[in-house]
């Protein structure tokens, strides 16, 4: 392995870490302050949070690429400089430059793929603590306290670091834009951004439907209601759009979800 | 309650703090300080005041949907206009 390599592998990601420490903090203050009934809940609300945290920070606390995304270094321009300049060189910088936009390219969407299926984990657990939701939408009000809390924190959490990636998104599109020097080169680099964001964005939208899923069944155990036919279409309504916001997640880690259950989209389509 | 008063103006005075070192702290660490200033002030929210229950479960925090229609159509809007190509 180059020295280089093994020199970044070595390297610690302060801002994950600086993360996963407060996670150890936040365990530790459960643990000691919360009731034990109650700490499965919290430690998984918590684990939500952290796990889809975590994978969105690695996008997020990235540094500026040094370099356009792919294609956006505009080809017109390269070929002008042919005239002038010694063509074999100039077309083996133009390999070596296709190669490294291409690498890039790929870092992008295997670190936005990854993004996305620690995503897809956290969005499992978030369908777990819906389930959990519905199968305690008997207990007391003192445990659905602490689930309202815990999926306040949790949707605060993740609503603000969803609107980060938006935020990102859309500023890798502008620069993408201002960096072609042609209307095709332009396309060419914003299919590339809009493909690199793909999975976080599929990722962020499906823990959205979970996680309103969830507050859902605690506003209806808090009202103290019976679980109504429509509330169950609402929740098959909004796993078949979670299940659609995760194909591109999973697509960019070579992972092809199947289609949704028949019953699960029958359902779903039963109040359309 | 007066305990949990102390514990949410805690919180609320930190978060605030950290929200406003964000916007001045050098990147990456800008965007980590940023959400460590969002989850305090969502737990700050979160501590429970004894409100009613039902209004406690309504204030849940939804985490709203990544829109990117409206956005991608500007900006496509913009690249295909000719007069942006035109020297």
């Amino acid at each position: 392995m180059p020295e280089r390599v093994q020199a970044a592998a070595r390297r610690i990601e302060w801002p994950t870490a600086a993360v996963l420490i407060a996670l150890i903090i936040a365990t530790v203050v459960v643990l000691a302050i919360v009731e034990p009934a109650q700490q499965v809940t919290v430690l998984a609300g918590i684990g939500t949070a952290g796990g889809t945290l975590l994978a969105l920070m690695r996008q997020l606390v990235r540094q500026p690429d040094k370099r356009p995304p792919a294609s956006s270094g505009g080809s017109a321009s390269r070929y002008h400089e042919h005239v002038d300049g010694d063509v074999r060189d100039l077309e083996a910088d133009e390999r070596d430059a296709e190669a490294d936009a291409d690498e890039l390219h790929r870092t992008r969407v295997s670190t936005m793929g990854l993004a996305g299926a620690a995503l897809f984990g956290g969005a499992k657990v978030a369908g777990f603590l819906v389930g959990v939701a519905l199968a305690l939408s008997g207990c007391g009000a003192s445990a659905l306290r602490v689930q309202a809390g815990t999926a306040h924190v949790v949707g605060v959490t993740l609503d603000d670091a969803c609107h980060r990636v938006s935020e990102a998104r859309q500023t890798a599109q502008e620069a993408a834009r201002d960096a072609a020097e042609s209307e095709v080169a332009s396309k060419v680099a914003l299919d590339a951004v809009r493909a690199a964001y793909a999975p976080a964005v599929g990722g962020c939208n499906a823990v959205s439907e979970l996680h309103g899923g969830w507050a859902d069944a605690l506003a209806i155990a808090a009202a103290g209601d019976d679980v109504t036919l429509a509330d169950s279409i609402g929740w098959a309504r909004r796993l078949v759009v979670a299940w659609s916001d995760l194909v591109p997640a999973l697509a960019a880690v070579g992972i092809v979800l199947p289609a949704p259950p028949a019953a699960l989209t029958a359902l779903a389509g039963g109040a359309q | 309650m007066s305990a949990e008063k102390d514990i949410r103006g805690g919180l609320e005075a930190l978060s605030g703090m950290l929200t406003a070192a964000a916007v001045v702290a050098p990147a990456p660490w800008g965007t980590v300080v940023g959400l460590v200033g969002t989850v305090l002030g969502g737990a700050a929210q979160a501590i429970d005041s004894g409100e009613d229950l039902a209004e406690y479960v309504r204030r849940i925090h939804r985490i709203a949907r990544i829109d990117t229609r409206v956005r991608d159509a500007a900006i496509d809007a913009e690249v295909s206009d000719p007069a942006r190509w035109r020297k």
